[in-house]
């Protein structure tokens, strides 16, 4: 399977304070991959950077076939952007900015666009700058959708919108990935909103990429074990044959260890170290992400004290 | 003037012009307490402190041109300090050229004259940061000049030559030419102005015999000219229509008094007999020039142009009158010249900036610059 | 796509760039039917204190227009055009040619005013009219002022705060120069420089006379 996007040894300064440090992202053609991270990890920057509006200072960049930014104009031509903040002219009417969006792409279609307009309930002759959230969202949503993008790169789409609204929009975006078959790259603080619709999740902290995987290997790897360390087990954590995320100091009925790469057959191994596995918890993927971005930031080779 | 006499002057000057510094530098702290009444005191005094700088100048100016070398040409005699020897020669030379070219053997007269050049490096008052270039006539101790060395070019100080040639040529000749010419004879058109000037001036003359020599008239242009007689200028130069303007620019004064409502008849009904009252009882008050003078210098410079060698000698010996004096110099009727000159002055070359080529050109090559530096930046390269 | 940029670029620029063409349409009659008098004298001086409304007007027709191309940009800190898909010197080059085609508005205007301020015989003698002369210059000053603007206003914050502080810093050299009794005005100069053909404003300088010599 070829990449929509890959990178590889991204690097961008932005200020003196943030960095994007050796990111190597690869996002599979067709697939829904969730950006995610906590705010200020870098999401909006990478998304810039891969898309060309900002300048890397060092790594590749190749979007959808095209090396980045040299490739801008016909790589761009294949993409529909949502970006963080709305970015339209406020004294356009929709209409206005229908017809000016329209200009720009050679693949725009124009029934898909009155199509969305009446779904989405936008009068052509509001101006943008009296559009309420839900409705600019909406609005920048069509632009991206009614160009037949090859690749929606959407940034916190859905940010700030009523669950009304929000479903609307992630709807209209299903129905056009599972009609085009285009990738989908979509950041997001909102993990729920995500773990429906992804298959793919990459985790951004920091400037860095922490995690990329498949949403089911996600979800299958990484579990919350409930366990009875034996008289010689207080440290069989480290001897695992998985990573040790978190582990929670707990009461008589023993410990809670937060695990990543949990298979069922790994019990035996551990049971051999002294420790009784007494329950394995799924995790959903806002529990996940959480506790991942606890490990990443504990000290080097010690599970972060999950104390809640 | 002596090394010694200059020595001795700034020997008295100095202590002079260190006194007052002094004082007026202790002044403010000693009067603290009595500024008001004290202040009318320094002022008077400053008027004195700059009388003493500058005459220190003065002597500083002096010792630092003094001339220890000399220029000839076949007219010019200059003294000049070594500094500017070579660039004084040379602009002598070209000096020279220009004015025999233009005053023929009249250039003579400039053999009676020395100029001393030089360039005041201690000068107090500096123009632009450079030294002072200064220039005066040695033996009538006229036509000081004092400039920016900036200026010092080649081309500065043989035009400064050229005008004072100029001058003093003009000043050898007989009354009447002068009193007509009213100032210096141009040693070249280009000396005058420029034609566009030439031709506002003409045009803008804002008299009858003006407008009527602009649409085509060689009496008025005469007349206006002062090549033919005018016995009433009041009737002769001015329409009725002008009269009245005349009244109403000049007249503010007579709107009140033993005039006014002679004013008002002239302004408020048009009365031409009452403008023509009150304008010839403020006759004394009225130009005597019914074309700009300028335009005599034009008129002259284009006769001598038209006449070619020895046309400013026919223009000088020529006993006639003004009229027939040009003819003779341009060598052909005074009727032609006028014509010919008016014809000239008229001759529709005006174009406006926007046309210019020079604007034109360069005003759009700066908005491919600025087009080129916005294409230029970072975030649009 | 150009026809979009045009389109989206006169809407922005369209209030006060009519305003400005009403005055350019206002000027030339009003120079003319306010005359007084028809001595050439009178009129010439009358024209030329009509000069700086038209150098002022031109002025404010780049300022405009220079806005009304970079304005909305800014607002969104120019994600949008950015995340087009065409080359961005194009994107610059149509913004630039979108706004440079709408000087010909107010310059049209000025054209058909002078005209019909100077057909009825009003041209004293020695007098000519220059109509096309005067709205080409108009012209010319108004494609200097919006290339300049242009280039400011496509700039950053910071590039507008670099300009300013050259301006003051100048400023504050003439003062410190002017104070150590030195004859010389950075100023100026500098205006001597800019102003004094081939200088960058010098379509803004000279006789933008309707009536002249």
């Amino acid at each position: 399977m070829s990449n929509a996007i890959e990178t590889s040894g991204l690097r961008y300064r932005a200020g003196k304070s943030f960095e994007i440090r050796d990111v190597s992202l690869h996002v599979p053609e067709g697939a829904v991959y969730g950006f995610l991270g906590p705010n200020g990890a870098g999401k909006t920057t990478t998304m810039r950077l891969l898309l060309g509006l900002l300048r890397q200072d060092a790594g590749d960049i190749t979007l959808l076939g095209h090396p980045m930014p040299q490739g801008y104009v016909e790589a761009l031509a294949k993409v529909g952007y949502v970006p963080e903040r709305p970015h339209l002219y406020p004294t356009f009417t929709i209409g206005e900015s229908i017809a000016y969006h329209a200009a720009f792409f050679a693949t725009w279609d124009e029934a898909h666009a009155r199509d969305l307009a009446a779904r989405f309930e936008l009068p052509g002759d509001r101006k943008v700058a009296a559009l309420s959230k839900g409705e600019t969202g909406k609005l920048m949503m069509l632009l991206a959708l009614a160009q037949r993008p090859r690749l929606l790169a959407l940034d916190e789409p859905t940010d700030g919108l009523d669950p009304v609204v929000r479903r609307d929009v992630l709807e209209a975006l299903l129905d056009y990935v599972s009609s085009s078959g285009a990738t989908v790259f979509i950041s997001s603080h909102l993990v729920h909103e995500l773990e429906r619709i992804c298959d793919w999740i990459g985790v951004m902290d920091r400037g860095r990429l922490i995690a990329e995987l498949p949403m089911e290997e996600f979800r299958a790897g990484i579990k919350r074990l409930r366990v009875v360390p034996g008289a010689r087990g207080s440290d069989a954590w480290k001897s695992a044959p998985f990573a040790v995320l978190a582990r929670h100091e707990g009461d008589a009925r023993g410990e809670q260890w937060l695990v990543r790469g949990w298979k069922p057959e790994m019990a035996a191994a551990v049971e051999a170290q002294g420790v009784s596995v007494r329950e394995v918890m799924d995790l959903d993927l806002e529990e996940g992400f959480v506790e991942l971005l606890r490990s990443f930031r504990a000290p080097a080779g010690e599970p972060s004290n999950g104390a809640r | 003037m002596s090394d010694e006499a200059i020595a001795r002057l700034e020997r008295m000057v100095r202590p002079a012009l260190t006194g007052a510094t002094v004082l007026l530098l202790s002044l403010p702290t000693a009067l603290h307490g009595q500024a008001s009444v004290y202040r009318a005191r320094l002022d008077s005094l400053r008027p004195r402190l700059a009388a003493a700088r500058h005459a220190a100048d003065s002597v500083r100016a002096l010792r630092a041109v003094l001339p220890t070398d000399s220029v000839s040409t076949p007219h010019l005699t200059l003294l000049v300090n070594p500094q500017v020897q070579e660039l004084v020669r040379r602009a002598a030379q070209q000096a020279d050229s220009d004015l025999t070219r233009a005053f023929g053997a009249r250039t003579a007269v400039l053999r009676n004259t020395r100029f001393a050049v030089g360039i005041d490096t201690s000068a107090r008052e500096r123009y632009y940061g450079s030294p002072v270039l200064t220039m005066w006539s040695v033996d009538t101790a006229q036509h000081v000049t004092r400039e920016s060395s900036e200026y010092g070019t080649l081309q500065a100080v043989s035009t400064r030559l050229r005008n004072h040639g100029a001058h003093d040529i003009t000043a050898s000749l007989d009354q009447p030419l002068r009193d007509w010419a009213k100032r210096d004879i141009p040693w070249s058109t280009a000396d005058i102005g420029n034609p566009d000037n030439m031709r506002s001036q003409l045009v803008g003359a804002g008299t009858d015999v003006g407008m009527q020599c602009t649409a085509g008239s060689v009496t008025a242009c005469e007349k206006g000219l002062a090549l033919a007689p005018t016995r009433d200028r009041i009737t002769e130069w001015y329409s009725a229509a002008q009269r009245r303007e005349l009244v109403m620019r000049r007249g503010w004064a007579w709107r009140r008094g033993s005039q006014a409502a002679t004013f008002d008849a002239c302004v408020d009904r048009a009365d031409d007999a009452r403008c023509l009252e009150l304008l010839r009882a403020h006759e004394s008050e009225m130009s005597d020039e019914g074309i700009p003078s300028i335009l005599r210098m034009s008129l002259l410079r284009f006769a001598l142009d038209r006449g070619g060698p020895g046309a400013f000698d026919r223009l000088a010996t020529d006993t006639g009158d003004i009229g027939s004096r040009l003819a003779a110099a341009a060598g052909m009727p005074q009727p032609a010249l006028v014509s010919a000159w008016r014809d000239a002055v008229l001759k529709p070359e005006h174009a406006t900036e926007a046309s210019d080529p020079v604007v034109l050109g360069s005003s759009l090559l700066w908005c491919a610059g600025c087009l080129a530096l916005a294409l230029w930046r970072s975030r649009w390269s | 796509m150009f026809a979009a940029m045009l389109r989206a670029q006169w809407r922005w620029a369209r209030l006060p760039i009519a305003l400005l063409t009403v005055l350019a349409f206002a000027i030339p009659l009003l120079s003319v039917r306010l005359l007084e008098a028809s001595d050439p004298r009178y009129v010439m001086a009358t024209m030329q204190q009509w000069a700086v409304a038209y150098a002022a007007l031109a002025g404010l027709v780049g300022l405009f227009l220079a806005l009304a191309a970079w304005s909305s940009d800014h607002r969104g800190r120019h994600v949008y055009a950015l995340a087009l898909p065409l080359p961005r010197w194009r994107f610059v080059l149509n913004r630039y040619a979108a706004g440079a085609m709408m000087t010909v508005v107010p310059t049209l205007a000025l054209l058909v005013s002078a005209f019909l301020a100077t057909r009825n015989g009003v041209v004293p003698v020695g007098l000519h009219t220059y109509i096309g002369a005067l709205a080409l210059r108009f012209m010319l000053a108004s494609l200097v002022g919006f290339s300049v603007f242009f280039l400011v206003a496509s700039s950053s914050a910071r590039m507008a705060a670099y300009v300013l502080s050259a301006m003051v810093a100048i400023v504050v050299a003439d003062i410190l120069l002017n104070s150590a009794g030195l004859d010389y005005s950075l100023t100026s100069h500098i205006m001597d420089v800019v102003f004094a053909k081939p200088g960058l404003l010098a379509a803004f300088t000279g006789r933008w006379m309707l009536l002249d010599v």
